[in-house]
């Protein structure tokens, strides 16, 4: 049976069809599997006793750090002028000096002369009371040294204050890793506080939103380093680089539309990392943000920009009475998404999106088709059969 | 004075005195605030804890109470108790009695820290998922017979599970001494771990492989490592970091082209960003003076020695050997440099230890390739073989 | 005349170009068919387009095989015939070679055409995730532009003697052998390294095949 164009033209069409119904109908079938798998499971009604589990030991350290907040409070006697230490007895010597060490330098690289109406006192403690209700030290409660910071709107309205909480003192690996990681950006949110005052109404609205996680790491005094991977290694990489949001990479591709919700955008990052109940609005957890964020460079956003712009500029907006965007047009003379854009970039490079070629490979692969077809017509022109 | 400056000024007078009753009032105000929160907090606790004690108690009623029992058997071997049943008893005590071997001979006494925790070793059953009751979690052992599960009992906590093929006996014995070692390690000296690395497949290696450690060494990126095999005690000293070293880059990587190498294998920690193009120039523009620039930008821990860390492993498990009983322990209460350390565990002079190893690593170069005869044989078989067909072959066409 | 050489390459053809067809109208239908319903925005769109972008090399692969296919067939009948009947005709040879070319470049537009239509539909069913979009035409148009780039350079070595395109064909079988004979030695690895940067990376001579295929994207 010959191959005639009607009966090419039928197989075409039917076929066509049959596998579009058949990628529909797996599609159904694979709903149903997708319905039960790992990542619904925390919408599940019935709380898990892990799952409750985890939330109870989160509530518990909010509550005992509370606790140490209203125990602290009537007895701090510091100005702002300096950073006050409040280290328990039993924190041995050098651990203690360590600590105060990272405060000072931390203070003097970046806070220097504070505008005065801000405070910052730093308490450390070890706590080993076993935990209430029988339960064992698992999850979260099981880290060797955590920090929380709260801000002014949760302790007395002029106080920022940072909570050190040991609960072995042993020299282990994890403490060593602890202490590298947390010692040089022990004050976070609380330096801008005190080297800049209390935020506009605005600014502090958006980065309570964001659980102020763009001011964790100030060291404003030098840029932060070079970031882990360059945008196209990122795309590349096997999970599509957990933890860089869409609008992040869209940015990066040039869509200067998108760039400004990296750092505006408060809903949570990663709804995997992201805890049920947050600690509370005003008590941060610098420790629990890995997982979250761009890729972790949120962390050097505002500290960048003091870098960048100087402490009088990012002063004015810090404090500026007016909405975000409109209090970073008039005191940094551009918009945010151009700001966030050229940051971006200049950390993660540039990248492209979407399938279509670059300009430069379309035109170097058009180029080299039109040679093949004047060689071949050279060629042909010139041929002989004998 | 028009009656509205009387009323301004009354007013200015009031609030002066005024002012430090009303900071009073803001900060009581403030206390009461804070206080409340406070007061939520512990609430929160209180309902959780009660959310939480019921999930715990109908997950606990899910599980049948036989399911629950932990294995009858009890099995001591040295510092290790295994809890398993009977069907299991054999190859429990044949793994138990191997692992025991390697964790005896590598660690000594300190190995007795052992006696405080208790394993379990069961034919594997499903985990119920998202539960906190405590491990061994269980639910009708005979429907899963080709998986034995090792579990370690931890207060509570969550705990590591290892599955081996059922019957494979080394297997066993080989999670039972890592999953030790990972209790054991914890305990140890911190800069005797990180001079070895926490690892734990590194402190249990029961077979030594020597080979490794000869092609590790002839192999190395580092000229020490080389100079080490012809005999310089001093490069050994070095590429083990058995001392002190200032200037590591200096030490082990002496020759551009050996900084070179060095740089290229650290692709994947180095070559990421900006810093890309630095690298390219590198390894690729084998550009020297950049090489050096790189290595010289990072920190000392971040240098790739020149050895991997069961070469490490090897060199601590000879000197050991040397050191006779409880010699580890010896080896994990001693102070100073890695090099004294060795001395004292060894019982002799570092060098020593560090000729007879290298002698050692020697002895095991692997053999040169020959050829065997059978292959040479069927070498020759198949050219006349092939000859023939050719010869068969018709004109070509 | 086009139309007589356009239905004789028709013919000649239309099997292997069914079988491209459906390929090409498979291949964004299956890399998504998985997709329908998405209640964890974030997460499952991370997953989506890890699958969209495995899916990635089919194109291009499809685009080459097609360009193969289509280039060594406008030329087969010709080689058979010591193309005597090309000469017979009163036409300039190389008018009668561009004809050919523009034949089966017509041809090519078919599978383009069903890839294009099944990114569309595939696109349309599922419901794309926040932050992503659909780009079905930029897809259509650069599985186009690989297939044609493909077609002519295949069009063009198969135009020649049947020997002159063994050997480039031969020649390209040596250099990828000797490349896999080589591959654990540290010159093969930078001969690979350099051959990849050079045929492949941006913007080399072959970018347009590599790259990203992503029929969704941020």
């Amino acid at each position: 049976m010959a191959l005639t164009f009607k009966r090419w033209f039928a197989i075409a069409i039917v076929a066509c069809a049959v596998i579009t119904l058949a990628a529909r109908s797996r599609t159904a079938s694979a709903r149903r599997v997708d319905a039960v798998s790992w990542f619904t499971v925390a919408n599940q009604p019935r709380l898990s006793s892990s799952r409750t589990f985890f939330e109870l030991e989160r509530a518990i350290m909010r509550a005992r750090v509370l606790q140490r907040r209203d125990s602290i409070l009537p007895l701090l006697r510091g100005t702002s002028a300096a950073p006050e230490l409040r280290i328990g007895a039993d924190i041995p010597a050098p651990l203690r000096a360590q600590l105060e060490r990272a405060v000072a330098r931390q203070w003097a690289l970046t806070v220097g002369s504070p505008p005065g109406d801000v405070r910052v006192a730093i308490l450390a403690v070890l706590d080993t009371a076993p935990l209430p209700y029988g339960i064992g030290r698992g999850g979260v409660y099981a880290r060797i040294a955590r920090h929380f910071i709260m801000l002014p709107s949760s302790t007395d309205q002029r106080t920022c204050l940072v909570v050190v909480r040991f609960i072995s003192l042993a020299t282990t690996r994890e403490m060593n890793e602890w202490r590298k990681n947390t010692f040089k950006r022990i004050l976070g949110p609380c330096a801008f506080y005190a080297a800049f005052g209390k935020p506009g109404v605005a600014i502090e609205t958006w980065l309570r939103g964001r659980r102020y996680d763009l001011t964790y790491n100030a060291s404003w005094n030098e840029s932060s380093v070079a970031f882990a991977h360059s945008a196209d290694d990122v795309l590349e990489s096997t999970t599509f680089g957990i933890g860089l949001p869409f609008d992040a990479v869209a940015c990066m591709a040039g869509d200067r539309t998108r760039c400004a919700s990296i750092v505006t955008d408060t809903t949570p990052l990663n709804a995997f990392y992201t805890p049920r109940t947050p600690m509370s609005p005003d008590l941060i957890t610098p420790d629990d943000l890995w997982g979250a964020g761009f890729a972790l460079s949120n962390q050097w956003f505002l500290s960048d920009l003091v870098h960048d712009r100087g402490r009088e500029k990012f002063a004015r907006f810090w404090t500026s009475p007016s909405p975000l965007e409109s209090a970073f047009r008039s005191e940094m003379g551009e918009s945010l998404g151009d700001w966030v854009h050229a940051w971006t970039t200049a950390r993660y490079g540039s990248t492209h999106v979407g399938p279509a070629p670059g300009w430069v490979s379309a035109i170097v692969a058009l180029s080299m088709a039109a040679a093949a077809v004047l060689g071949m017509v050279w060629f042909a022109g010139r041929r002989q059969v004998i | 004075m028009s009656e509205r400056c009387w009323l301004a000024i009354g007013a200015a007078v009031y609030l002066s005195m005024a002012r430090p009753a009303i900071a009073r009032a803001q900060s009581t105000a403030n206390a009461m605030a804070r206080a409340q929160s406070t007061a939520q907090a512990l609430a929160n606790v209180d309902s959780l804890a009660a959310v939480y004690s019921a999930a715990l108690a109908a997950e606990a009623e899910a599980a049948t109470a036989s399911a629950r029992k932990l294995p009858g058997d009890t099995i001591r071997v040295g510092a290790l108790l295994i809890l398993t049943d009977a069907r299991l008893r054999d190859i429990t005590r044949r793994a138990a009695a191997n692992a025991w071997g390697v964790l005896d001979k590598m660690f000594g006494s300190t190995a007795r820290v052992l006696a405080s925790e208790r394993f379990v070793i069961r034919l594997e059953v499903p985990a119920p998922k998202n539960t906190m009751i405590p491990p061994p979690w269980v639910v009708a052992p005979a429907t899963l017979p080709q998986q034995i599960e090792l579990t370690h009992l931890s207060g509570g906590g969550i705990s590591n599970v290892y599955r081996t093929p059922a019957s494979n006996e080394s297997l066993l014995a080989d999670a039972l001494s890592r999953r030790a070692a990972e209790l054991i390690v914890p305990t140890l000296d911190t800069a005797l771990v990180a001079w070895l690395g926490d690892a734990s497949s590194a402190w249990t290696l029961a077979h030594m492989d020597r080979e490794d450690v000869y092609r590790s060494l002839a192999l190395s990126p580092s000229p020490a490592a080389l100079d080490c095999l012809g005999g310089a005690i001093t490069a050994c000293r070095a590429v083990l970091a058995l001392d002190d070293i200032s200037d590591v880059v200096g030490t082990w990587y002496v020759s551009p082209e050996s900084r070179r190498r060095i740089v290229q294998t650290m692709q994947s920690r180095i070559r990421l960003g900006p810093a890309s193009l630095r690298f390219d120039a590198c390894v690729s523009g084998r550009a020297a003076s950049v090489c050096d620039s790189i290595l010289r930008s990072l920190p000392r821990e971040a240098i790739a020695p020149p050895l991997p860390s069961s070469a490490r492993a090897d060199f601590m498990y000879f000197a050991i050997g040397r050191g006779g009983a409880e010699s580890f322990p010896r080896l994990n209460a001693s102070s100073g440099s890695m090099s004294r350390r060795f001395a004292t565990a060894a019982g002799m002079p570092t060098d020593s230890v560090v000729s007879s190893w290298r002698s050692q690593v020697i002895a095991a170069a692997p053999p040169p390739i020959t050829m065997p005869t059978r292959t040479a044989w069927m070498a020759l078989a198949w050219a006349i073989l092939l000859g023939v067909v050719a010869t068969r072959s018709s004109r070509w066409r | 005349m086009f139309r007589q050489i356009f239905l004789t390459q028709w013919k000649w053809t239309r099997a292997p170009l069914l079988i491209a067809l459906l390929a090409a109208f498979s291949i964004p239908l299956v890399s998504l068919s998985r997709d329908m319903s998405y209640t964890q925005p974030i997460w499952d769109a991370r997953d989506l387009l890890d699958r969209v972008r495995s899916t990635g090399v089919a194109y291009s692969a499809l685009a080459a095989a097609l360009g193969l296919v289509l280039g060594l067939s406008a030329w087969a009948a010709d080689h058979r015939g010591a193309h005597v009947y090309a000469l017979s005709l009163p036409i300039a040879r190389w008018r009668y070679a561009l004809y050919r070319l523009g034949a089966g470049a017509l041809l090519l537009f078919l599978p383009v055409i069903a890839l294009w239509l099944s990114a569309l539909i595939a696109t349309h069913v599922i419901v794309i995730p926040t932050g992503l979009h659909a780009y079905p035409n930029a897809l259509g148009l650069r599985f186009l532009l690989a297939a044609i780039v493909a077609y002519t350079m295949f069009f063009a070595v198969a135009s020649g003697t049947t020997r002159a395109a063994a050997i480039v064909l031969g020649c390209i079988g040596v250099a990828l052998t000797t490349m896999i004979l080589l591959a654990d030695t540290a010159i093969g690895r930078s001969l690979i390294d350099w051959a990849a940067q050079a045929l492949f990376a941006w913007p080399g001579i072959f970018g347009v095949f590599t790259g990203r295929w992503m029929l969704i994207d941020v």
